[in-house]
């Protein structure tokens, strides 16, 4: 005789410690399978878009800054900037581009170790949470001393940047690039050859290349299931159309495949700033913007590689100095989505593992 | 292939050894925490901190000349400013800052075209009372933090609790 069995539902979140914030997962389970995965958001909703009709092209850099991904400030900052610059058609100067570059780049290795450490926390890893926030501290350090603040930073202007590098910055950087380069393979000892951080990660939760390309998946999620495509190759925004740089891609597709993407990505972003601080030219770093700027009538479309996928922003511009729409294309939401395809047939144990894998920031998930 | 007991044993306290090794290196090497409230770390220039109204040593006043640029930036419109009089007697009657509000941006202090408005390297700004993060042209004066928690080496003595007798409980018998 069979025994008669029901599917259970189970509501993970939107107070649970693993799920990165405030995300609600409906999972429905048979016995210890997943059937459906159902994300629930919107905690976090902050209404930024509308928000930001409200606000100055100026202002609205401060907004876009906390309002979206909290991990990726300059990421965010680049985003809305570049939209702007390009609408107004505004020229930004040489040095500036090249700043940004370094700085986007410090900011997506600072991003990515906050990953590795909430990864290891997640997979019963503690020391590598530990190591990862020392390495960031040094990161804070270098933003603080040019930007004024460690994770907010309001440090990118429309047609340039808020202040010079202070004085010895640039030795520091690549004092911390040596320094950085000699830790990573710390954590390849800790978890790349780690027998149970790699029973957890490889083979679970795979993500096919069709499907990631179905379900808008970007970034390192898309990168790790074999989609050969990143915005700093396919559309180069300031310098990245002259730095020499991989663009790492795996095609297992699982979460491991997402861990090594994402720890060589560091590797290449070490490189761009080294060779960023080798070509930094002199000269200017800001062009004349008024403080109210009037964008012209128009629309447009910016779209940047940020730590966590194609961030993209649509603005309509009305002539005022508000912007009149802001649509907000946040990797982390699109990768969400992805979540249900890689969860369906795993174990309710790795329902953690694999949420831990997309580094979702709830924050851009709900703008 | 199976382990006799002692030998366990010794491979166990092998690992051990080795990790205590590591534990016992660390113990003499120089500390990177430093203890927060009578320690502190030292904060970059560009620190956004507390923001002030710095006196200025040769007119015995703060250098704002009411252009209200700052009020008109802030992103969170925490800034509010009031003047009376005209062309020379113009007089600053009221600059308040709402810290409560306030995202530590710096716009403000960017568009001021007479660097009236400045960060200050203060950051314990946390009080008991919601009141007191209403900076007025005083305290932005003074610009240090207005009920200072963190003040280094805490020198408070607190008087030592009474001790109490404890009574004994209904129905105990004491021998």
């Amino acid at each position: 005789m069979a025994l008669r069995t029901e599917e259970l539902i189970l509501n993970m979140g939107p107070q649970h410690p693993s799920t990165h914030g405030v995300l609600r997962l409906i999972v429905t389970l048979d016995g210890e399978n997943i059937v459906d995965v159902q994300p629930d958001i919107g905690y976090l909703h902050s209404s930024v878009e509308k928000m930001m009709e409200a606000r100055t092209y100026l202002q609205n850099i401060a907004l876009v800054d906390r309002g979206m991904d909290y991990l990726s400030a300059m990421a965010n900052e680049e985003v809305w900037v570049l939209a702007t610059e390009r609408l107004a058609k505004i020229e930004v100067p040489e040095r500036a581009r090249y700043i940004r570059t370094i700085m986007l780049e410090l900011q997506r290795i600072s991003s990515h170790l906050i990953w590795v450490g909430t990864f290891g926390i997640d997979l019963g890893a503690f020391t590598a949470f530990l190591w990862a926030m020392r390495e960031r501290e040094r990161i804070m350090d270098l933003f603080e001393s040019s930007t004024g603040g460690r994770l907010h930073h309001v440090y990118f202007r429309i047609g340039g940047v808020n202040e010079d590098l202070p004085e010895g910055w640039t030795h520091r950087c690549l004092e911390f690039c040596d320094y950085f380069m000699d830790r990573l393979p710390e954590y390849d000892e800790l978890l790349t050859g780690n027998p149970i951080f790699l029973a957890r990660t490889q083979g679970v939760g795979v993500l096919a290349k069709e499907r990631a390309i179905a379900m808008g998946a970007s970034g390192p999620v898309a990168r790790a299931s074999g989609l050969d495509y990143d915005v700093r190759k396919a559309h180069p925004y300031e310098v990245y159309d002259r730095m020499e740089f991989g663009v790492p891609v795996r095609s297992e597709g699982d979460c491991f495949a997402r861990y090594l993407v994402r720890m060589e990505e560091m590797r290449q972003s070490i490189r761009i700033i080294r060779q960023c601080i080798e070509q930094l030219p002199a000269g200017e770093i800001r062009s004349k913007v008024q403080v109210a700027l009037k964008v012209p009538k128009g629309e447009v479309y910016a779209r940047t590689e940020s730590p966590r996928g194609d961030l993209g922003i649509y603005l309509v511009a009305d002539g005022s100095d508000k912007p009149y729409r802001v649509k907000i294309r946040a990797p982390a939401f699109s990768n969400l989505y992805a979540l249900t395809e890689m969860m369906r047939g795993w174990k309710v144990a790795d329902v953690i593992a694999i949420l831990g894998s997309i580094d979702i920031v709830l924050s851009d998930v709900d703008r | 292939m199976t382990q006799s007991l002692s030998q366990r044993v010794v491979q166990g306290a092998i690992g051990l050894v080795v990790g205590l090794k590591s534990t016992l290196r660390t113990m003499f090497e120089p500390k990177i925490t430093v203890i927060y409230p009578i320690q502190k770390l030292n904060i970059s220039n560009r620190w956004h901190g507390l923001l002030a109204l710095p006196i200025d040593p040769e007119t015995d006043n703060d250098k704002c000349i009411i252009c209200f640029q700052c009020e008109r930036v802030c992103p969170d419109r925490c800034i509010h400013i009031e003047a009376t009089g005209k062309g020379k007697e113009r007089l600053l009657t009221r600059f308040d800052i709402e810290m409560d509000k306030c995202c530590y941006c710096g716009l403000c202090v960017e568009v001021c075209p007479t660097e009236a408005i400045v960060f200050v390297p203060h950051y314990e700004a946390s009080t008991f009372n919601r009141a007191n993060l209403l900076y007025d042209l005083d305290d932005l004066h003074r610009g240090t933090p207005k009920e200072p928690i963190a003040t280094g080496v805490v020198k408070v003595k607190r008087p030592a609790p009474k001790r109490q007798t404890a009574a004994p409980r209904e129905g105990t018998v004491i021998p």
